[in-house]
């Protein structure tokens, strides 16, 4: 079970994809990971994973990715995913302003449910309607602003801004973690262990794993 | 039980006095474990002494029946390559349905030309040669042919797959929409699709803003789902179909039969009248007659409790026993009702109890809210009268602590209104199933079915603009009807939080650890969630996990298994999950949940499917009359 190259990183981010169903959460996710669009997709049920490893900051970051199903009903189970997730996309649908709306409730449930200190990134998919455009960028820049949320607007099927939106999101975790390891100059345990969102943890042992096997 | 039929049974002499039941049980399980001792041969799985079969006299046509399933099995063993594998044994299915065609004295859909069309017709018609053989169609025939049909044979029929021009009837007979008698038939379907149409005309076909918000987002939802439903098929990407599926969908959700019972229940009561219809007056309600006594009044200053749990209002009154158990442990505070969720501190606001009674109140025109209010304002003063059961129970409700409390001050004397706390507990305490995305999914085998009646050949040839307005109405009802049964077996699998699928997995679980400690080790190791990837496979009942070609056959199963379907689930998932047994324990757990959400089932055909089943069957009857059975 030899590990392949790629599969070297320093960093192990768990990031969630929420928002209403049918704003295009896994076809951003699918963009992002296999620079795939699929037009006819089926609605996600429960919760589909990915992952996709890339520089951030000059760090090798694996992205771990679980993409949840939008409808309410499934909140009891998707939202178990929350815990330990570093970062969030908050997606809705520029067409369709009750998915802007209902970003609140989201930003309530991922309140209520992660952890504290989680990156929140609002994103506007589906710019590519243009004609069909519903919610303003204005509005939703604002909104992001006043909620202290991070901001951009993507077209899964025209692969605009997808890779920045996941670059910039990545980013920002990875300047948070970086800090807060700064903060107490030791990593010792007792950092990892107060803050078990760290999975800095998890890079450690991977760091290791290559040498045995390739020794 | 099967197992020790097959020990007992040596000489064929026993096996002949055998009752005819026992018999086709018996050579069900024996065709298994061909089956899956071709399949298997030389995998170390537990249960191994299952595997010596005892030679059996067979008769003729089981034998011709078996022979190419079981030699196919063998080969695919000894072969390896599963492509070539699948060729030969296209070939062989092609040359074993057009034998069956020539022969055949029934009329099959699938003429031969049609089989030799192209290779994914083949595929598809396959149902192994085996559901479309000439002596299976027999025993069909037979099965179908008197004026009552015997279920559980037909249920014994239908588990090795129904060929396909009857499967519309049979899947009829055994969701028990369609009855048995075949004279009752008609006239039943004809009353069920016009029930149908009034469900669609009284909640479909109404303005928005006749809908609660509740029936708007769901509305919503399902449109935003029926395109997304099997869109691989292009019959389903048709903006009728569609439609379609959005009415069977929408509808089913007021098709509670919990509603349905409320509204009989408001029916009967606005159909009595009060006993004395006299003026309002005064009564003593500490005890059932209305008349003073200084017992009643003993114990109220004494504060003692009436009686210690009330039973008589539950098991006294009639409603349908399910409701009465239900009020039952909700007395006994063993159910998460609302109350109890919310000291768990899981408030959620319940549909029911903000829109689903009093819509119904509001649609039956003589109740509706803005006089419920104005008399739980003045409840001091008594009632009598017709308004007064229903109001008060639902003023009471909420103000008492506890189904307890309320059952406990329930004095009525008239015997109507005895009835109505326990379905007003439980129109507003039970957890209402509702659209959860998947169910669109669930709704496709039935359509495609149903629809087989009406058009000719492969799904994929289809559109439904051939169909008349009638015949598009009556599939609906078949869609909706059917459906409606399989979810009723299955209730609780789409309430709040989904508890039965929840179940469902742990059960997966603990099965896969008893049947394979190796991978079910290994996938702990990794950390992976049975119900990271299983969730699914219980939402959607496979679906998606397998060629929708398949997905019919799977489901002749799913039917045949009736109420026992969610326990054989799990026996059919772990059979499914352990078709990777070996790939599974070289995953780490991103690759595991990668590979479990995109199994490599595309080019599936009924073998492999058959063997899933037919495992599946087996670990049943190993597993599930004795638990303890390999768990050392």
């Amino acid at each position: 079970m030899a590990r392949r190259a790629d599969e070297e990183y320093d960093y192990l981010f768990k990031v969630v994809l929420i928002g209403d169903s049918g704003v295009g959460k896994s076809n951003l996710l699918s963009r992002f990971t296999r620079n795939e669009f699929c037009l006819e997709s089926k609605s996600t049920i429960g919760v589909e994973f990915a992952t996709r490893t890339l520089q951030v900051e000059g760090r090798t970051v694996k992205a771990q990715i679980w993409d949840t199903a939008g409808q309410e009903r499934y909140r009891a189970i998707t939202s178990a995913y929350y815990r330990g997730a570093l970062g969030a996309l908050l997606v809705y649908d520029v067409t369709k302003p009750t998915t802007f709306e209902n970003v609140s409730r989201w930003l309530k449930e991922l309140r209520d449910h992660a952890d504290s200190n989680i990156v929140i990134m609002l994103i506007g998919n589906k710019t590519d309607l243009k004609h069909l455009r519903a919610v303003a960028t204005e509005d939703a820049q604002g909104y992001a602003e006043k909620e202290g949320l991070s901001f951009i607007e993507t077209s899964a099927l025209e692969a605009t801004n997808v890779e920045k939106s996941f670059q910039t999101i990545l980013a920002e975790i990875y300047r948070i973690i970086s800090k807060k390891s700064l903060s107490s100059d030791e990593p010792g345990p007792a950092s990892i262990k107060e803050g078990k969102t760290l999975v800095v943890g998890g890079s450690e042992e991977n760091t290791k794993k290559p040498c045995c096997s390739s020794s | 039980m099967r197992n020790t039929n097959n020990n007992n049974n040596n000489s064929a002499e026993d096996q002949r006095k055998k009752e005819s039941t026992l018999t086709s049980l018996d050579s069900r399980f024996n065709q298994t474990l061909r089956n899956v001792q071709g399949l298997l041969k030389g995998r170390s799985i537990p249960g191994k002494i299952l595997l010596t079969r005892r030679s059996d006299p067979l008769d003729e046509s089981s034998v011709q029946e078996r022979t190419p399933e079981y030699e196919r099995s063998l080969s695919y063993n000894e072969a390896g390559s599963s492509d070539h594998l699948a060729k030969a044994a296209e070939e062989e299915v092609q040359s074993t349905s057009k034998l069956n065609n020539n022969t055949n004295v029934i009329k099959l859909k699938t003429s031969t030309s049609e089989i030799e069309n192209t290779s994914k017709e083949v595929q598809k018609s396959a149902m192994g040669a085996r559901a479309t053989d000439s002596a299976r169609v027999m025993k069909f025939t037979k099965a179908l042919s008197g004026t009552t049909v015997i279920l559980e044979k037909l249920r014994e029929l239908a588990w090795s797959g129904i060929p396909d021009y009857i499967r519309p009837d049979v899947w009829r007979l055994l969701l028990g929409y369609a009855p048995p008698n075949s004279d009752r038939k008609e006239g039943i379907l004809r009353r069920k699709r016009l029930e149908y149409l009034d469900c669609v005309s009284q909640y479909y076909d109404i303005p928005d803003t006749e809908r609660s918000d509740d029936e708007i987002n769901m509305l919503r939802q399902i449109a935003v789902d029926c395109p997304r439903t099997v869109p691989d098929v292009s019959f389903f990407q048709e903006p009728q179909v569609q439609k379609s599926l959005e009415r069977i969908l929408y509808t089913w959700e007021f098709n509670d039969w919990e509603l349905a019972a409320s509204y009989s229940l408001l029916h009967f009561i606005q159909t009595r009248i009060p006993r004395g219809g006299g003026c309002d007056r005064l009564c003593w309600d500490l005890n059932g007659s209305g008349k003073f006594d200084i017992r009643s009044f003993y114990h109220k200053i004494r504060n003692a409790a009436p009686s210690s749990f009330p039973w008589k209002g539950i098991w006294k009154v009639k409603v349908p026993k399910r409701v009465a158990f239900f009020i039952w442990t909700a007395a006994y505070g063993q159910i998460l009702t609302l109350d109890n969720l919310m000291l768990r501190g899981c408030p959620l606001t319940n549909r029911c109890c903000e829109n689903r009674l009093p819509s119904t109140l509001k649609k039956n025109g003589e109740y509706d809210v803005k006089s419920y209010d104005e008399l739980r304002s003045s409840r001091n003063i008594p009632f009598s009268g017709k308004a007064f059961g229903v109001l008060e129970c639902l003023s009471i409700l909420s103000y008492a602590k506890s189904v307890l409390e309320l059952l406990a001050c329930w004095h009525q004397g008239v015997k109507a209104w005895k009835e109505a706390p326990l379905f007003i507990i439980w129109a507003i305490r039970h957890p209402a199933s509702g659209y959860v995305q998947g169910i669109n999914d669930l709704a496709t085998p039935f359509l495609v079915v149903f629809l087989s009646e009406y058009l000719e050949g492969g799904a994929d040839n289809w559109s439904i603009s051939d169909l008349s307005l009638e015949n598009i109405s009556n599939l609906e009802a078949d869609c909706y009807w059917c459906l409606s049964k399989l979810l009723d077996g299955m209730q609780d699998h789409y309430t709040f939080a989904q508890p039965g699928i929840q179940r469902l997995v742990f059960k997966l679980k603990e099965l896969v650890r008893r049947i394979d400690e190796p991978v079910s080790r290994h996938m702990e190791e990794q950390g992976l969630e049975f119900l990271q990837f299983a969730f699914r496979w219980f939402n959607c009942l496979l679906i998606r996990e397998i060629p929708f070609h398949l997905v019919t056959r799977l489901w002749d199963t799913y039917l045949a298994e009736g109420d026992a379907l969610p326990d054989f689930l799990v026996y059919i998932f772990a059979s499914f999950l352990l078709t990777w047994s070996d790939k599974l324990q070289k995953l780490d757990f991103q690759e595991l949940v990668m590979f479990l959400q995109h199994l490599p089932t595309q080019n599936w055909t009924h073998q492999e499917l058959e063997m899933v089943l037919s495992r599946a069957f087996m670990w049943h009857s190993m597993f599930n009359n004795s638990p303890s059975h390999l768990a050392s």
